[in-house]
């Protein structure tokens, strides 16, 4: 049995997670693999959460918010846009492939783009395959 | 075999060193940090003035101790040495005006081997940014090389890991290369809050990578590539070669170069409407 | 005398293998050298730059496991593999030596106990010292005369062989087949290639650090230091340790890893309280160590000269220099 992707999503509470609720009221279909961690804003996230999910057993990690310019508290998802922005290109550089790691924007009304989102990441991840080499398992060979 | 007019250049600088360090103990400074024959020293003392010495050796960075100090302090920097001064002074861990800039403008400093180390032979600051008072003649200065980034980046992902893994699965945990950067300069480091559990005491190879990503993303938008981490680690890992991968998408994604301007606010830390998507 | 062709040495290492897990000195692409069980072996190295502690006291261990079920089962770790050290220097023997004064006091350490019992050591007589070498003042090198179980002298195309416990007379009769025995017409003296070089002053030591205990030596001394690990880890006679229970829905383990007296919250307690809480207090803490509360204890300097602390210290902190300054006065 092949083993499905998984993927966390920080999904901010105003914009994106609003969006993911939107998509299931509205019974569109999208795969089951991503895990919602709703956080108020992207602007929260310190990026070693990234880090950390792909230690922790993840193969692909989507952050999402609002769009720049609608955040809730004006300028989070700013912020969060830089610090992305680095964390993705160094993840990259270490040798997780970028399209591992995606930030999106999502509005509250774009319940058909979330799951279009799931959609492609779940679909990519199957190709490019499990993520074994970064699991941080306490052992040590003797 | 050394010029005549370099041994004198060095001669000159030393002596023009230990002139400002006298005048500046005689005028009340707490301690002029330079170089000795051994390394970085602390001279408190008009008395110990002599033992300070210029030479082709000097190669530590020694603004990595300034925030130690309460009082007013003079201080030796190098090229390199004063961008990561100039990143204190933005981030508020070195008041201006209590430091005495000795600048010196040098074209590289020798190893044990007599050769000159790498991060010298394309030295893009040879002459301090930043001084009171500038000694020596300002070499040309090269273009920063960014071949061994390059050549990291053009590989594919499984390589990439695997160079890493090699490189880091060596790393014994010594925080060499965190305790003598300049820009780390937390009072308490995310690692050592054993409480926030970031990271187990367990030394394995993915809790190494925790580490080094972690300090790596910390220090990008203030690394200067002095390069004093890579030469203090005992197990001799590029870690420059991580560092200056950051320095370069720092400057590609904001068009920030950290350690040259005193007004330019530092990129994580600010954003604009028209940022790259990440 | 006894000898073993250096061509033979690999061929003795693919038998030894099949009966023991076998560790030597490895070189890697940047030049470093450690103590590994894969790898080819070298042996013309003046030292490795991780000391060999590490296969005793390692640098991570689980101690035990724990589970909470029905009811709670613990579950000792304790290693018991058959290994063979082949390559090391005097100095680290004698690291071991003290070691083990530590670890078999009131309390038996089975985890780095079971570790000697099992462990055959190969030594290599040194005939080269580096420029940091200072083992002849603490009398651990760079002859050895106790302590291995083997000890191999570098005479050119062959190593003279010495064996000095039971177990390695046993070792060497066992794979006799590599060895030759030879009359070598003259005294074979351990010639060595360089002197050591490096000094230390050791007159008095004890007296000269209790006077100087409120010296402002130390805290001048002290301010380049920047409070990493690289001495304490590097060093072969360094054995503090900190242990921690890491779990997760009620399973779990007990670390057992190496801490180092120079970082700052070696000492942090409880409530924030640290009675080292400057760089000072720590370096007199490793000084006062190694040269007279070990010596106190244990009737040994805990410092065997190998330089490794003075050849890895970012700032060229020297502890010669420091041991043959203190006065006190």
């Amino acid at each position: 049995m092949k083993e499905e992707p998984r993927i966390i999503g920080f999904l901010c509470n105003w914009c994106s997670y609003a969006g993911a609720d939107l998509a299931g009221i509205s019974r569109i279909k999208y795969p089951p693999n991503l895990k919602a961690i709703r956080v108020m804003c992207t602007g929260r996230l310190n990026p070693l959460f990234v880090l950390k999910s792909f230690q922790m057993g993840a193969d692909g990690v989507l952050v999402a918010g609002c769009h720049p310019g609608d955040c809730h508290y004006t300028s989070g998802n700013m912020h969060a846009r830089r610090r992305m922005a680095v964390m993705r290109r160094l993840l990259d550089y270490m040798g997780i492939d970028k399209r591992r790691f995606r930030v999106e924007w999502v509005s509250a009304s774009e319940g058909t783009k979330f799951a279009g989102v799931v959609e492609e990441m779940t679909d990519e991840l199957k190709k490019l395959g499990p993520l074994k080499a970064w699991r941080a398992k306490n052992e040590k060979n003797e | 075999m050394r010029k005549m007019s370099e041994v004198h250049e060095i001669a000159k600088i030393e002596i023009a060193i230990k002139e400002h360090a006298s005048s500046l103990l005689s005028e009340g400074a707490e301690c002029i940090i330079g170089y000795d024959k051994d390394g970085p020293c602390f001279i408190e003392d008009l008395k110990e003035v002599d033992k300070l010495v210029w030479n082709n050796h000097c190669i530590h960075n020694l603004t990595k101790y300034l925030p130690d100090f309460e009082g007013k302090v003079g201080i030796v920097v190098k090229g390199c040495d004063s961008l990561s001064l100039v990143e204190l002074i933005k981030h508020n861990q070195v008041s201006r005006d209590k430091v005495f800039i000795i600048g010196i403008s040098c074209s590289g400093i020798l190893n044990e081997k007599k050769e000159k180390y790498k991060k010298c032979k394309n030295c893009s600051h040879p002459s301090p940014v930043i001084y009171d008072v500038l000694l020596g003649e300002k070499p040309v200065p090269k273009e920063e090389d960014h071949s061994d980034v390059v050549e990291l980046e053009s590989l594919p992902h499984e390589e990439r890991f695997s160079f890493w893994e090699r490189m880091f699965s060596k790393c014994i945990k010594c925080f060499a290369c965190r305790n003598i950067c300049p820009v780390c300069f937390c009072k308490e480091c995310l690692i050592d809050r054993r409480e926030s559990k970031w990271s187990s005491k367990f030394v394995s190879t993915p809790e190494i990578l925790t580490y080094h990503v972690t300090r790596a993303f910390h220090v990008a938008d203030m690394c200067t590539a002095c390069g004093e981490c890579e030469r203090a680690c005992p197990m001799k890992i590029p870690v420059l070669k991580l560092y200056k991968k950051l320095r370069k998408d720092v400057k590609e994604l904001f068009g920030y170069e950290a350690g040259l301007n005193l007004e330019e606010t530092p990129p994580l830390i600010s954003f604009s409407e028209d940022d790259p998507e990440p | 005398m006894t000898i073993l062709k250096k061509q033979n040495v690999s061929k003795l290492l693919d038998e030894l293998r099949r009966e023991y897990k076998v560790f030597y000195p490895t070189r890697d692409e940047e030049g470093v050298i450690s103590f590994s069980n894969v790898g080819d072996v070298v042996l013309d190295y003046s030292n490795s730059t991780v000391p060999p502690k590490d296969l005793f006291l390692p640098q991570t261990e689980t101690t035990f496991e724990f589970e909470k079920g029905a009811e709670f089962k613990l579950r000792p770790k304790v290693h018991i593999v058959k290994r063979i050290v082949l390559g090391i220097r005097p100095c680290d023997v004698h690291s071991l030596i003290l070691l083990d004064k530590v670890f078999s006091g009131d309390f038996l350490d089975p985890y780095y106990l079971q570790r000697r019992k099992n462990t055959s050591l190969i030594a290599i007589n040194c005939t080269e010292p580096e420029k940091n070498c200072f083992c002849s003042f603490l009398e651990t090198g760079p002859s050895l005369k106790e302590g291995a179980d083997i000890v191999l002298t570098d005479l050119g195309d062959l190593y003279s062989v010495e064996t000095l416990t039971e177990k390695g007379k046993e070792l060497v009769d066992n794979k006799s087949r590599f060895f030759e025995e030879v009359s070598l017409e003259q005294e074979i003296a351990r010639k060595r290639k360089a002197e050591i070089t490096k000094t230390i002053d050791l007159k008095e030591i004890a007296e000269r650090l209790e006077k100087s205990f409120e010296s402002p030596y130390w805290d001048k001394v002290s301010k380049k230091c920047l409070n990493c690990a690289i001495c304490t880890y590097l060093c072969p006679t360094c054995y503090c340790f900190d242990a921690v229970d890491e779990s997760l829905d009620f399973k779990g383990q007990r670390i057992r890893c190496w801490d180092s007296c120079m970082f700052p919250s070696y000492s942090r307690m409880a409530g924030g309280i640290n009675p080292r809480a400057t760089k000072k207090d720590r370096l007199m803490q490793r000084v006062y160590h190694k040269f007279k509360y070990f010596d106190d204890r244990y009737g040994n300097f805990a410092c065997v000269g190998c330089g490794r602390c003075v050849a890895a210290c970012p700032v060229n902190l020297d502890i010669t220099k420091i041991v043959s300054e203190v006065r006190g006065d």
